[in-house]
C-alpha cells in the first residue's frame, strides 16, 4: 500500500494553482479531500507524478445564495453541505444526499468538488445533481466554462474537464413553492457507496405534478435521468398511485453493471423500487408531509 | 484448596478492563510501531493466478532499483528453510512458490529494501513467467473423475477423509416415519483483523527476535527453529499488542519465517507488514464447509438418525483439513442422536488455504443441525421448540457422550430451553411479530440452541512471583489479543491473595518471559490458562505456609490461610500478614528467595467443556429490496462460573455480531475462473456498527464445571449460535417463501423468493 514517488504541491492561490495544472496538466492530480484519489494512488491504480493539493488555496469552501441560484465552492466537504440551513430550506435534496455519503470520517473531509470530479459510478451526488440539472464551473487560465453535471460526467472516471481545467464550484437551482425531494439510497452497509441511488424531486401545482425530476446513480457508467418516469408523471395527478405505474418506466433503457454486491437484473428492479420511494416521499414533502 | 477464595472480593464483578486504559489512549504497540535502527523492508511478489506453472523468476531489474538490498526466489531459500509437508497428500508448501503457484496470493519471490516504498517499487520490476494452469475452483466439482488437481498426490483432489458411524443408520432410516433432507452451505470468510498480520526479526549475536502478529508465540519460536536449516542460538519471540486475530494468527506463515531468514542473511532488522488487499490473500480463510444431510425421525418429532457428508473447500494448502471433523463431531448438538453416518471430507482448490476462525467447525456443525431441526419441525408441523425439547440430552444423562465421542461435562439443557423461552419472552415475540406481519411489515423471530466444545489443551502455563514491595506479577503461557484476559487472571490471583487488583501485573505474549505456553483460540484462555493461574498461586502459597509455621513456631498442620494473611487455627489471633511472609523470605534468602515466592504450573485441562444455550433474533426484511436488518437480540448463555461479566458481554456481543456478519454480509467471494474478487474492506462486507442490533440482551446462567474456577469459554458463542437464529428469523419472517440453505443470505435471493411466492 505504498505509492509510487510523486511530488507534492502546495498552492496558496487559484491563480497559483490553475497555473501548477497549466503546467502539469496530465501527469498531476488534485488532492481535495482525499478520500479516492489518495487509496487509488495507495493501490497504485493511478500514478500522478505530482499531486496539487487544493488544502490551502482560498475562497473554494463556500455555499451561498445568488437569486436562483445557490453556489458551492468545491471544496466544501460533506459535513458542510449535510449541516446547511441554507440547504435544509433550499435545496434538502443536496443537503440529504451529503448526509448519506459514507460515514462521519468521511463527510468531514470529502468535498463536492472531489467528489464530482472523481466521477465515481457509485457516487452519491450525481444523482442530485442531474435531478436538479445542476452545473459545475470549471476554470483555467484561459477563463472559465459552466458545464451540466450530466453532460460533465462522461464515464466512470471520466469526465469533460481538459487537464488544465479545474473545477471551482457547483451551482444547484435554490428550490421555491410547491415542492419535495428525496434521496433514496441503496446500500449493503451504512457506509457503503450506493448499489443504486435514486434522487426525485418534483412540484406540484394544483393536485398535478408540474415539474418532475428523477436522477439514479450506481446504474450504468454515468448518472441518467429517468425521462420516461418523468414525462410519464408531468400533468398526471399528483399521488401515490400515479407514481406506483410510472415508477416501473425508471429502468428502461438501463443495463446495469453486475458486481459482488448485485446483478444488473436486481439493480434495474432496485431502480424501480427506489423510484417509487423517492417520488413518494417527495410527494409528500410537496404536500407540506 | 485456595481456590475457595476465588469470588471473596472481584472475582464474578464487572471489574473494569486493566488494558484499557492504555489502549484506548493510543500507547498500544502494535506490530508496525516497531522501528529498529537500520531497519529494512520487505516487500512479497505474489501469485497473480489461481494455478499455474512458474517457468521462470527474473529479479535482476529489481535488484539495480534504487535502494534495493536483496531480492530473493525459491532457488535462493532452497535448502535453507525447509518447506511443510503434510500428513494430507499433498505437495510441500514453500515458503516463496517452487515451480508451481496454487492460489492467487501465494508468495513467490521477495524484495528488501530501504524503505517501504522504495521495496513496493522494485516488487513491481519482478518478471514472473507463468503458465497458466486450468484452475480448481468449485470443491464439489473438483471431486470428479477427471477433474484438474490442485496436487498431482490428491486424487479427486481429496485432502482427508473419513467416516464416521454410530448406532445402526440403515435400520433407523428405514424404519423411519420421516425422512428431511437438505444441502446447506456456510460461505467462505475473511477475519478482517483490524491490524493485518506482519513480522519484524534481528539478528544479533547469534539471536533471532521475532516480532510478529500472533496468537501463538511459543510455537512460533518452535518453527523457526525447526524451518531454518541453520538454526541461529537462540530465537525470541514477542507478540505485541495484536489488533484482533479470530484465529487467523494461529498458523505459522511463509512470510514469518522468510522475514526472520532475511534479517540472518542480511545482518540489519526487516520488517513485513501487508496491506489489506495482501491480508486478504494470503491469511487463512474460514467456512466454507457445506452438508448434505438426511435427518430421519418420527412422527412426534423424535430423531432417530443422521445420515449424510460434510464437505469443507480446503483451498491450495492442507491447514485446515480438522475444520469439517470439527464440524461433524458437533454435528449431533445438544441432541441425543445415537445413530449417526457422516462421511468428512475436505477437497482442495485453487483458494486461499482455509484455517481457524472463530468457532472454526463448530458454527457449520451448530448451523447444519439447527438448520435441519427446522426442517424437521415444519415438515411435521410442530413447534421447533417442543421439537428440539423432545430430543435434548436430559441432565441425568451428563457427562453425555455424543455418538461420535465428544464428552458433554455438565448442564441442563431442557430446562435451559425452557427457562429461555420465558425469560427471553420468545412466545411474545413470535406473537408480536406474527401481528406485525399481519400488518405487511416482513418481521420474523427465530432461535437456536447450541452446545459447543471449548478449553481444550494440551496444556497452558503461568508463573506467578510475589515480589518483595508487596506487588504480583504473573507472566501467562496464553496469549490475548484483546479479550481481556489480563483483567480476569489479576482478578483470580488478587482474590486468592487478598491484595488490590492494582498490585497484580500480569505479563504475557513473549518466549522470554515464560518459556512455554500454547496461546488464546478455543475460549480456552481464562478457563485453561486461568487454571494455570490459580494452579501457580496455590503453589506459592503452599509453600508460604510452611513459612508461616516456622515464623508462628506452630506445626505446619495447624497454619491456615485466608486472603492476606496465615493464622494459628487453633489461636487465629496469631496472624503473619502474607506480606510481612514474603519481605522476611527476600530478606533471609535474598536471591533464591524465588524458589518459595515464585511458582511455575503448566495446567492441564483434561478434558473440554461445553457451554451451551438458547439464542433469539428478531429481524425485519425490507419487502422492496430483499435487505434484512436484525432489530433485536436476545440470548441465555450457561458459560460455567462468571469471573468478570464485563469480559463476558464483551465477548458475546462481538460474537454475535460476527455471527450477523456470517448470516447476512460477509464472504470471501471467488469468481469461477479462481480470481478472489472481495479483497477490500469496502468489497468484504465487515458489518459496522450501523449494522448492530438496536437491542441486545444477554442472560447467563453459571453451572459450574470440573475446573477450580468453574468457568466454560465463552468467546465464540456468538459466531456459532447467532448464524442458525438469524437464518430462521428471515425464513419466519417470509412466512416459508424461503428456506435458508446457504450464508450469507443475499437480498436477490430473498426478493426473488418473495416474488416466486407472490
Amino acid at each position: 500500500m505504498y505509492p509510487p514517488e510523486f511530488k507534492v504541491l502546495v498552492p496558496s492561490s487559484l491563480e497559483e494553482a490553475l497555473k501548477l495544472l497549466k503546467e502539469h496538466g496530465d501527469n498531476a492530480k488534485i488532492l481535495a479531500g482525499g478520500h479516492s484519489l489518495i487509496p487509488m494512488m495507495r493501490l497504485r491504480l493511478v500514478k500522478p507524478e505530482v499531486v496539487i493539493y487544493l488544502g490551502k488555496v482560498p475562497g473554494l469552501r463556500y455555499i451561498r445564495e445568488n437569486g436562483s441560484t445557490i453556489k458551492i465552492g468545491a471544496m466544501t466537504t460533506h459535513g458542510e453541505i449535510e449541516s446547511s440551513s441554507l440547504l435544509a430550506e433550499k435545496n434538502p435534496l443536496l443537503q440529504e444526499t451529503a448526509s448519506k455519503i459514507g460515514d462521519l470520517q468521511v463527510r468531514n473531509m470529502g468535498t463536492i468538488g472531489g467528489s464530482i470530479a472523481h466521477a465515481d459510478p457509485a457516487a452519491d451526488y450525481p444523482a442530485a445533481l442531474t435531478a436538479l440539472e445542476a452545473t459545475v464551473v470549471l476554470k483555467s487560465l484561459d477563463g472559465e466554462r459552466e458545464v451540466k453535471v450530466d453532460e460533465f460526467i462522461q464515464g466512470p472516471y471520466f469526465t469533460d474537464a481538459r487537464p488544465d481545467e479545474l473545477l471551482v464550484e457547483v451551482r444547484v437551482p435554490s428550490l421555491s413553492g410547491r415542492f419535495g425531494t428525496a434521496y433514496e439510497k441503496l446500500y449493503f452497509r451504512a457506509t457503503d457507496f450506493a448499489i443504486v441511488g435514486v434522487a426525485a424531486y418534483v412540484e406540484v401545482d394544483g393536485g398535478a405534478f408540474s415539474r418532475v425530476r428523477v436522477g439514479l446513480t450506481g446504474v450504468g457508467d454515468k448518472p441518467v435521468r429517468a425521462r420516461q418516469v418523468e414525462e410519464e408523471l408531468v400533468g398526471r395527478e399528483a399521488s401515490e398511485a400515479s407514481i406506483e405505474k410510472a415508477a416501473d418506466l425508471a429502468s428502461e433503457g438501463l443495463e446495469p453493471p453486475s458486481d459482488v454486491r448485485a446483478s444488473s437484473e436486481y439493480r434495474k428492479k432496485m431502480a424501480e423500487v427506489l423510484t417509487k420511494r423517492a417520488l413518494t416521499r417527495a410527494l409528500s414533502k410537496a404536500k407540506g408531509g | 484448596m485456595y481456590s475457595r477464595w476465588i469470588g471473596w472480593r472481584y472475582s464474578g464483578r464487572g471489574v473494569a478492563r486493566l488494558e484499557d486504559l492504555r489502549l484506548l489512549r493510543g500507547a498500544g504497540r502494535y506490530l508496525d510501531d516497531i522501528r529498529l535502527d537500520g531497519m529494512l523492508y520487505a516487500s512479497f511478489v505474489r501469485s497473480e493466478y489461481p494455478h499455474a506453472r512458474i517457468k521462470r523468476v527474473d529479479v535482476s531489474d529489481a535488484l539495480k532499483a534504487s535502494g534495493v538490498v536483496a531480492a530473493l526466489t525459491y532457488s535462493d531459500i532452497e535448502g535453507r528453510i525447509k518447506p511443510w509437508s503434510f500428513k494430507s497428500p499433498s505437495s510441500p508448501m514453500y515458503p516463496l512458490a517452487g515451480d508451481r503457484v496454487r492460489y492467487v496470493g501465494e508468495p513467490v519471490a521477495v524484495v528488501v529494501a530501504e524503505d517501504p516504498y522504495k521495496a513496493e517499487d522494485a516488487a513491481e520490476l519482478v518478471q514472473v513467467d507463468y503458465e497458466p494452469l486450468e484452475p480448481v475452483v468449485d470443491p464439489i466439482k473438483a471431486m470428479e473423475p477427471g477433474a484438474p488437481r490442485v496436487h498431482e498426490e490428491a486424487e479427486r483432489n481429496i485432502a482427508f477423509r473419513k467416516k464416521l458411524s454410530c448406532g445402526d443408520v440403515a435400520r433407523e432410516l428405514a424404519r423411519a416415519e420421516v425422512v428431511v433432507a437438505d444441502r446447506l452451505w456456510i460461505g467462505r470468510k475473511y477475519a478482517a483483523s483490524l491490524e493485518p498480520r506482519g513480522v519484524v526479526a534481528s539478528y544479533s549475536g547469534g539471536e533471532l527476535t521475532v516480532w510478529v502478529s500472533t496468537q501463538t508465540p511459543h510455537d512460533h519460536r518452535d518453527e523457526l527453529l525447526e524451518r531454518l536449516a541453520k538454526p541461529p542460538r537462540s530465537v525470541r519471540v514477542i507478540q505485541p499488542d495484536v489488533g484482533g486475530a479470530f484465529g487467523a494468527k494461529i498458523e505459522v506463515y511463509p512470510e514469518e519465517v522468510v522475514v526472520p531468514y532475511l534479517a540472518m542473511l542480511l545482518g540489519r532488522p526487516v520488517k513485513w507488514v501487508p496491506s489489506r488487499r495482501e491480508d486478504a490473500v494470503s491469511t487463512t480463510h474460514g467456512r466454507d464447509v457445506g452438508a448434505e444431510l438426511e435427518v430421519a425421525a418420527t412422527r412426534g418429532g423424535e430423531i432417530r438418525a443422521v445420515r449424510g457428508r460434510i464437505i469443507a473447500d480446503v483451498g491450495a494448502y492442507p491447514l485446515g483439513v480438522w475444520l469439517p471433523l470439527t464440524a461433524a463431531k458437533i454435528l449431533p448438538g445438544a441432541y441425543k442422536i445415537s445413530s449417526a453416518e457422516v462421511e468428512v471430507l475436505a477437497v482442495y482448490t485453487n483458494k486461499t488455504p482455509l484455517a481457524a476462525y472463530r468457532g472454526a467447525g463448530r458454527p457449520e456443525g451448530i448451523f447444519f443441525i439447527e438448520r435441519m431441526v427446522d426442517l424437521l419441525a415444519d415438515e411435521l408441523g410442530l413447534d421447533p421448540a417442543e421439537v428440539r425439547a423432545r430430543n435434548l440430552v436430559t441432565p441425568e444423562m451428563m457427562p453425555y457422550e455424543n455418538c461420535f465421542g465428544w464428552k458433554y461435562d455438565s448442564g441442563d439443557y431442557v430446562s435451559t430451553l425452557r427457562r429461555g423461552l420465558s425469560l427471553l419472552r420468545v412466545r411474545e415475540l413470535e406473537e408480536w411479530a406474527s401481528g406485525e406481519r399481519a400488518r405487511g411489515r416482513l418481521v420474523g423471530v427465530g432461535y437456536a440452541f447450541y452446545v459447543e466444545i471449548t478449553s481444550g489443551g494440551p496444556f497452558e502455563t503461568a508463573r506467578v512471583t510475589l515480589k518483595e514491595d508487596g506487588s504480583v506479577e504473573i507472566a501467562v503461557g496464553s496469549t490475548p489479543t484483546g479479550q481481556g484476559d489480563a483483567t480476569g487472571f489479576a482478578q483470580l490471583a488478587a482474590d486468592m491473595l487478598g491484595v488490590p487488583m492494582e498490585s497484580v501485573r500480569v505479563v504475557w505474549g513473549d518466549t522470554s518471559v515464560i518459556e512455554e505456553g500454547v496461546g488464546t483460540f478455543g475460549s480456552r484462555t481464562l478457563t485453561v490458562g486461568g487454571g494455570a493461574v490459580i494452579d501457580a498461586v496455590s503453589q506459592v502459597l503452599e509453600r508460604l505456609r510452611s513459612r508461616a509455621g516456622e515464623v508462628l513456631g506452630i506445626p505446619e498442620g495447624r497454619v491456615a490461610y485466608r486472603p492476606g494473611e496465615f493464622y494459628d487455627m487453633l489461636e487465629p489471633d496469631r496472624v503473619i500478614g502474607l506480606a510481612d511472609l514474603v519481605r522476611r523470605v527476600y530478606r533471609e534468602m535474598g536471591e533464591s528467595a524465588l524458589e518459595v515466592v515464585s511458582a511455575y504450573s503448566k495446567y492441564d485441562p483434561k478434558t473440554p467443556v461445553y457451554p451451551y444455550g438458547l439464542h433469539v433474533a428478531v429481524v425485519e426484511v425490507d419487502r422492496g429490496t430483499g435487505r434484512v436488518r436484525v432489530l433485536e437480540y436476545r440470548s441465555l448463555d450457561d458459560v460455567g462460573r462468571v469471573i468478570n461479566p464485563v469480559l463476558v458481554e464483551g465477548q458475546i456481543v462481538g460474537g454475535v455480531l460476527q455471527g450477523i456478519g456470517d448470516a447476512l454480509y460477509e464472504e470471501m467471494k471467488y469468481g469461477g475462473d479462481g480470481h478472489p474478487l472481495t479483497l477490500s474492506l469496502s468489497d468484504y462486507g465487515v458489518p459496522t456498527a450501523m449494522e448492530a442490533p438496536e437491542k441486545v440482551e444477554i442472560h447467563i446462567q453459571e453451572t459450574p464445571t470440573h475446573h477450580p474456577h468453574g468457568t466454560r469459554g465463552v468467546g465464540e458463542i456468538g459466531t456459532i449460535a447467532a448464524p442458525p437464529a438469524i437464518a430462521r428469523a428471515v425464513e419466519n419472517a417470509l412466512g416459508g417463501a424461503l428456506r435458508v440453505r446457504r450464508l450469507p443470505i443475499s437480498p436477490e435471493e430473498i426478493l426473488r423468493a418473495l416474488e416466486s411466492a407472490r
